[in-house]
This record gives C-alpha cells, structure tokens and sequence, in this order.
C-alpha cells in the first residue's frame, strides 16, 4: 500500500477572526486548494492540527457543523506558542490544517430522543458542532436543551449565538455564569454548572446527555446524571488529552491502551470508566 | 528460506562491494566503552567484540531528528516541499533481538495510517544480523519469546559457526536480492542446526504469568516502590528499539522552514502535560508505570504482542540501575 | 556495613526522618539507591567504591519530598552538592539527616549544615587526574581546533536529558529547554540544537557544578560533558575566588553584580 505523508497540513485561509471572549478568537477558515475541499468530510466531534509555519502545531475540535461546507471553523484559547502565534494571524493569513482526526458522536443513534447539552467555558466549542448539527436536522430528535456556563458573563463563548438559540423555540438554552461573574444586565443563571443542572433537571427518559467541560465540572456533573437516572451508556464526553500527530503514532494522548486521537475524543462513560485515569 | 555461506575473510570484501554499489554500511564500531553503529573508511574500524550496541538500529527507520517537510514562505503564500528519502543502507551487526524490535517497530509504523517516511526508510534498508555467541546479565530474550536463534525482521540472519564462515539465513527478498548481488562470495548450503553456535540465555522469568499478572497490579503501590530511584530522564526509552513515541517542532527563518519530529519518552514529566497545566501522569511512578504497561499489557492488548525484546540497553543505560527483569519478577512474585 | 545499618535504623526509629536514602546491591547485582522507610529494612544499606550515583538529585524529587523528613547517606561529592544546594536555599537545615563515611571507615553523622561545611573541607576530593589531562590538553588546542572537537562530540548528543535528570544542581521545575516562548534552545538533537543545549547547560552550572561527573558517567552517548563544567568552575575560581560546593554561603558569581567585578572579558 503506498503511504501517504500525513504531516503535510492542508493550507488554509483565514476567511473571517471572530472576538469571542477575552484570549478566545474563532476562526473561520477555507481550503486554498479546491481539491482539497472536494476530499474533505468530517462529522461531529472529529478534531484537526492547525499549525503557524514555523512555530508549529496545535489540536482543537473542529467547531462548525459538517452540515455546513465548504469552510470550518475553529475556537482557541492563547494559551502557549503555537495558540499565540494563531491569535496573532489575520484576515487573508494562510495557516495549516490536518485533519479530520478522531472518532465521532453517534449522532445517527440519537435520532428520536431528547439531547442535553451541559458545558462550560471553552468547552462549547466541541458541542457547538453538535448542537448546530443537530438544529439542521432538527425533525430527527424530541428536546433540545443547552446548559452553559463561564466564569463572567464576558468569558462566555459564541454569544450572538447564544442569543439565538435564546430567541428559537427548537432549543432550550439555560446560561450561568460563576457566583461574582455577572453584569448588571445578566439575565441568565447565576451559579456553578452542576448545581444549575440539578436546579432545572431534566427527565433521563430517552434522553441522551453530553457533558464537556473542566475536569472539576464533569466531575461534579456526573453524580447529579447518575442521581437523575441517566445510564452510563447515555453520557458522553470528550476527552483532551495532549498531542502531537493526531493518526495514534507519537504516543502523548495515551490513556491506558487508547489512543484518544484515533479511539477518542468522544468516549461513552461506560466506555471511560473502563480507562485508567490517565486523563 | 534459503541458506548460504560465507567466508568470514570475505566479510571485508561484500562490504566494499555492497559501498560501490552506492549504499551506505553500517556496522557497529567502538567509542569509549561503548558500541554504535556507524560508517567507516576501514574493516579493522568495526568491533565484533560487544554484547549489545549502545543505541539501537531503530535510528536507521526513525531517526532521532527527522524532516516531515520543509517550506518555502514567499510573502505568505507557502510552499511545501516532501523529503525525498533515496538513499540506500545496509545495517550489519545488529542483534537477533533487534529484528524482533524492528519487526514490531514496522508493525506498529505501518499497519495502521502508514507513515510514509518510515516505510521509506524501511524499503531502503536492508538488516542483517549477527546472532549472538555472548550475552550478559541484562540480556533476557529468551524470558520475552525470543532468542539468539531468531530471525525474525532480519533480512539476513548471520552465524559465525566458528569454522571460518558464516552461516546466512536469507529471510526475506530484500535480503535475498543483497546475496544475489554477489554471486561470487556466498555458496550454497543446506539448513545447519546453529544452535549450538549461540548464546545459551536464561529464561528470567515466565512470560505466559506475568502477561496476565500485570494488569491486576495497576492500582498498587509496585510502581512507586520499582519507581523511587528513577530520575526521569529518558534514556531508557531513547535506547529502546521499540519505543517510538515523538514530539513535532517548527523551525525556521522569515522565508522558510522545516517541521521535524524528534524522538521523545513518556518518562519525561512534560511528555503528558496538558497547556492547562493538568498532568494526568502527575508523578514519576505514573510514568514507570506507563513504560511498563505499554511493553506488556497495552501492546498486547492493541497488537497482540508485548513490545520488549528483551535486548538489555535500558539496563544497562538506566543511571539509577533500574532493571526491567528485576522489575518484572517482582511482579511475577506480587 | 554494621554500624550503617545501626545508624540508618535508629535514625528511623527516633523519628529524625521517615525515608532513608542509601546505596544498595540489587538482586540483580547493580548498585542502586535504596529507599528505606522501615527500621528492619536497613541492612539493605550497602556502601563501597562502587557507589558512584550521586543521591543528592532525590531530595528535589516530589515523591521524596512526600514523605516529609528525609535521611540520606551521602559519598564526598553527594555532601558538595547538598551544600551548594542548602547555599542556593533550596533545602532547609532540619529537613535533611545526613550520614557519611569518613576515610576512617567511622560513621558520621551531620548536625547541620556548618558541620557539612567544615567536613568538606577537611576532606576536598582531589581532582581527578585524567579529566585534569583532558581538560589541559583541550585547553592547549587552537580556538577552532577545539570549537572542532565539541562540535564532533556533541553532534552525537540524543538529547535524553540523562545528564541534566542525573545532576544535582539541575533542580529547575522549568528547564529552559523546555521553555518555548520564547524558543531558546531548539528541542530536536541536530547539530545546532545540541550545540545551544550544552552551552546553555554549562553555563548554568559554571561554578555550581561539584564535579561529581555524573553527567558524563549517564551518558548513552559516552560523551565527556563534565570536561565543560569542569573546565568553567576552573574559570569561576580565578575570576572571582569561587568554588562549588565548599560553602554554606554564598553570592553565587554569575548571579551577583559587584563594582570591583574584572570586565576583561567584554572586548
Ligand atoms: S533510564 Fe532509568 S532513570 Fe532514566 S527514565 Fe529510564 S528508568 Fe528512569
Ligand atoms: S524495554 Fe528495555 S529490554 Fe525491552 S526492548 Fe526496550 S530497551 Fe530492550
Ligand atoms: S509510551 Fe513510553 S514506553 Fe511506550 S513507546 Fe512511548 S516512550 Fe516507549
Ligand atoms: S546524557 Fe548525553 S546524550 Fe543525553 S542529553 Fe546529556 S549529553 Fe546528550
Ligand atoms: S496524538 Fe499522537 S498518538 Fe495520539
């Protein structure tokens, strides 16, 4: 079988720089080379490398919809060099992609139940493909509802679109912010995640639930799902783990015997709880 | 299989026939107390006196430092350029144990999202080994499912049978095709029993127990007590041939530049950290443990075979005298 | 032996510390450290002119430091470093017990730092001869001669980090190698990226370095690193009067500005 080399990253424009939250910039980005674009797909929860040349890589979700083409979209914290070096692009810069990496929700099984949706901070980036995804094909599921909170109402992510799923009547967002973290004008939950969630519970009936968040979030988060009757095989998460090549070769992501780049991101819980806590 | 001869007083003459044929040797030559593989001007350059090489022929597939591409940047349109790996190298030395490693090696590289680079490498490379008449204490083979005897990921497999010749297994295509080469030199012979030749290596301790033992003792304390004298660096796993774990790096100037992986070791405290600062292997015993289960339980589990080959080198590299087989059979005792 | 382990088990048993770090010959013969917690376990202890590794690099260790007060049998340059170590205030006086042999074979046990001080030096460690004899015969070699064989040398470099995991006064939680914004020293091991490493890491122990020779007694690449620090702490000593691991005080040369500083090497 002739190999390909897979470290060479797709270039790609930055169409659009969106401020979203104080160190939090989301890109949207398109394929210089249209055959790229023909050969590229990706469903829910799949990943990518986007590199600055030069100073090298870094792994996020990629967070627009696979039901919208032709571009994607990725949300990132400054965080390190790689971060810092994308926060500093612009408009028009050409920058590196690989991917898509990882598996994938199992959206398809979903069909005819309700979803729930329970995030913080950066972690809506992930679910953010999800939900869009889910809205466009909206029919194919019962309640929808969104549960997202950050520190301040400021570190909240994507907030024109939260204000639109606010105005729609096909989903159900419930916003907090931290105790301390709200504006005057903060019309929305005041209180950590868990506690919100146990505040406004949702019927574990045919119900599937997606938690991403902090580790400290999930883990508070966990017990009140388990109180409210929800089966381990209907949570799912995303793990994060470090990496550095994305196709389960150089060995960073490793939890037990998983690759979390090509075995995850997305892990049902009966499935996590069968790693080690290496994550 | 075919079998082949070889007079050993040939030995110098099939290398410079094989260089003026373009390619590169290899063969283990003497620094200080230890041995690397390396090229060399002269046949008296190489050691045949050495248990183990220092370092092992996993360098020649993954190197320690390699190019994944390179760039060009003209005002911010960018051009990207594969390495283009042609030239051709004959590995000669290495231990019967070292195939093992490369035949996993290859194995892990290659059967899922082959790397291109490495199969490469591998399809310019040809091995031969040298089997073994000597071991020493940190040597265990035999414990971990092989042996002198081995052949397997050799291309050739060479046998000093004391008589003045070697005896050449020729294992695979590649390796056949080098003999071909060189009519003149090897005669043809029957499949000799070799043994007797080899290094006799005590089995350490009982494979078919301690596969199944180790991950029950996951949740234990043996790993902090095997893991105090561990000083994290990563020499183990840099020796290993079959560690293959790598970071990616940029470098580069305003106008162009190259992205390298360079080998890395998960006994290194950043090799998990997260940008967070979360480090979900947060002490060292974490880290030994994870080498551990990965040679023996997780191989096992994802390729169905444990990736130690029992070759010694962490060993005898590790500065804190940490040794795998003490390890292991404490264990097997647990 | 006996009066080691003697030593070792009561020091556990009164209490002056809950680990004891000493040499020991393991099953498999080698000599490792051991980490004893249990008064019986002392005559694990072992103790002869094989026990090379210098134990100091353990107290920096999180593990250790987890079982609070820590015991430790220190050879002559395991003592130097402890000392240099206590005179960067990395460790405090009543967090450490430490044991010795003196030439005489007797057991010697430190109540402070002061006494580790005057042990030192009453008992210098002479030089060793044949990095002596390197380090002269680099010294005579021409600039670029030199500049040649390091290049050569260090080119081999696999960057494991042994050397810098091996020594004692490496304790850096961040290492600069590790550091990527900025990127000062290039992680992979080609030329230029081995080159940057060893600069950096001699000049980070010019002075510091007790010449235990650990670094290059680790190092899978055989390559005679010590020569470097060695030959730096000869420079820090004419320069400004200082050598490693003498003192429990100390304003560390490179790190301290005074007006009388030479400048004779600014051209
Ligand atoms: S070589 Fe020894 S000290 Fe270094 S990481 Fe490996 S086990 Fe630990
Ligand atoms: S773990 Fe040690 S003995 Fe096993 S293959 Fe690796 S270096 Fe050799
Ligand atoms: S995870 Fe550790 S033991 Fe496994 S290949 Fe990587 S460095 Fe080697
Ligand atoms: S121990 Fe040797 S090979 Fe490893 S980083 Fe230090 S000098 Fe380089
Ligand atoms: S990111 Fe490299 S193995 Fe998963």
């Amino acid at each position: 079988m002739e190999a390909k080399n897979v470290y060479i990253p797709y270039q790609m424009k930055i169409e659009k720089v969106t401020y979203e939250a104080p160190q939090i910039k989301t890109f949207k980005l398109k394929f210089i080379n249209p055959e790229d674009e023909a050969k590229f797909s990706f469903k829910a929860g799949q990943f990518g490398l986007y590199s600055v040349f030069g100073e090298g890589e870094s792994t996020f979700c990629i967070a627009s919809s696979p039901t919208r083409k032709g571009y994607i979209e990725c949300t990132f914290r400054e965080v390190g060099r790689v971060t810092t070096a994308l926060a500093n692009c612009e408009e028009g810069d050409t920058i590196g992609f690989r991917g898509p990496y990882g598996n994938t929700f199992p959206m398809e099984s979903w069909f005819g139940k309700n979803l729930i949706f329970i995030t913080g901070g950066i972690a809506l980036p992930p679910l953010r493909c999800v939900i869009w995804n889910a809205l466009d094909w909206r029919d194919k599921f019962k309640d929808i509802i969104v549960i997202y909170g950050a520190r301040t109402a400021e570190d909240l992510v994507y907030k024109h679109e939260l204000a639109e799923w606010e105005s729609r009547s096909d989903i159900d967002l419930i916003q907090t912010v931290d105790p301390g973290g709200e504006t005057p004008d903060w019309k929305g939950e005041v209180g950590f995640v868990p506690a919100i969630l146990e505040k406004n519970p949702p019927s574990s009936e045919n119900t599937i639930a997606i938690v991403c968040g902090p580790p400290i979030m999930i883990k508070l988060t966990l017990p009140i799902l388990m109180k409210l009757g929800f089966p381990n095989e209907s949570i799912f998460t995303t793990l994060e783990n470090r990496m550095k090549c994305g196709v389960g070769k150089c060995g960073h992501c490793m939890v037990g015997n998983n690759y979390v780049c090509k075995d995850g991101p997305v892990y049902r819980y009966d499935e996590l709880l069968k790693l080690p806590l290496e994550y | 299989m075919n079998y082949k001869t070889l007079n050993t007083n040939k030995l110098p003459e099939f290398f410079e026939k094989i260089k003026k044929t373009g390619k590169t040797v290899l063969a283990p030559r003497k620094k200080g107390n230890k041995t690397f593989f390396a090229t060399f001007d002269s046949f008296d350059q190489i050691n045949f006196d050495y248990v183990q090489t220092a370092l092992s022929p996993k360098s020649v597939l993954f190197p320690r430092v390699e190019e994944l591409f390179t760039y060009k940047n003209d005002d911010g349109t960018y051009s990207v350029k594969e390495p283009e790996l042609k030239n051709e190298v004959v590995v000669f030395g290495m231990r019967p144990c070292d195939g093992v490693a490369l035949d996993y090696l290859c194995d892990f590289f290659l059967n899922e999202n082959p790397d291109k680079l490495l199969q490469d490498r591998k399809n310019n490379t040809t091995f031969i080994s040298l089997a073994c008449k000597s071991f020493d204490n940190d040597c265990f083979c035999t414990s971990v499912g092989s042996s002198p005897a081995e052949t397997l990921g050799s291309d050739l497999c060479f046998t000093d049978m004391g008589n003045g010749s070697y005896y050449v297994e020729v294992v695979t295509d590649k390796g056949q095709k080098l003999v071909d080469a060189f009519p003149d030199l090897f005669a043809d012979t029957k499949e000799i029993n070799k043994v007797e030749q080899l290094a006799q290596v005590p089995v350490r301790f009982e494979l078919k127990n301690l596969v199944p033992k180790i991950p029950t003792v996951f949740e234990t304390n043996i790993w902090l007590d095997q893991s105090l004298a561990c000083i994290g660096c990563g020499a183990c796993a840099y020796v290993c041939p079959t560690c293959s774990c790598f970071d990616v790096q940029d470098e580069c100037n305003p106008k162009a530049g190259t992205r390298l992986r360079c080998w890395d070791s998960c006994a290194f405290g950043q090799f998990t950290l997260h940008a967070s600062g979360h480090n979900p292997r947060e002490v060292q015993s974490n880290r030994w443990r994870n080498r551990v289960m990965h040679k023996f339980n997780y191989s096992v589990q994802n390729m169905n075979t444990i990736s130690c080959v029992g070759c010694g080198r962490c060993i005898r590299v590790c500065p804190a005298g940490m040794s795998i087989i003490e390890h292991l059979i404490s264990v097997e005792e647990a | 032996m006996q009066e080691l382990h003697n030593k070792i088990k009561s020091i556990l048993e009164n209490g002056s510390a809950s680990l004891f770090i000493a040499y020991q010959k393991s099953r498999e013969g080698k000599i490792t450290p051991t980490f004893i917690t249990k008064p019986e376990q002392s005559q694990k202890a072992y103790f002869g002119d094989d026990c090379k590794q210098n134990l100091a690099v353990y107290i920096h260790k999180q593990e250790v430091k987890n079982f609070g007060k820590v015991g430790i049998f220190a050879n002559i340059y395991t003592l130097k470093s402890l000392l240099q170590i206590y005179a960067e205030n990395q460790i405090r006086d009543d967090y450490l017990k430490v044991v010795t042999i003196n030439p005489n074979g007797a057991i010697v046990e430190f109540a402070n730092f002061m006494e580790i001080e005057n042990y030192v030096n009453e008992n210098k460690p002479a030089p060793n001869p044949e990095d002596m004899e390197r380090v002269e015969k680099l010294s005579n070699l021409s600039r670029e001669e030199r500049w040649d064989y390091w290049l050569n040398e260090l080119s081999t470099c696999i960057k494991c980090y042994a050397c810098r995991a091996a020594c004692p006064m490496c304790y850096c939680t961040k290492c600069t190698v590790d550091c990527n914004q900025p990127q000062w020293i290039s992680t992979p091991s080609h030329s230029l990226g081995n080159i940057e490493w060893h600069i950096m890491r001699a000049m980070h122990l010019a002075g510091r370095c007790v010449e235990c020779n650990e670094c290059a007694r680790v190092c899978p690449m055989d390559i005679p690193l010590n020569l470097l620090t060695v030959k730096l702490n000869d420079t820090a000593n004419i320069e400004f009067g200082q050598q490693a691991g003498l003192k429990g005080e100390l304003d560390y040369a490179l790190s301290t500005f005074k007006v009388d500083d030479k400048e004779n090497f600014i051209r």
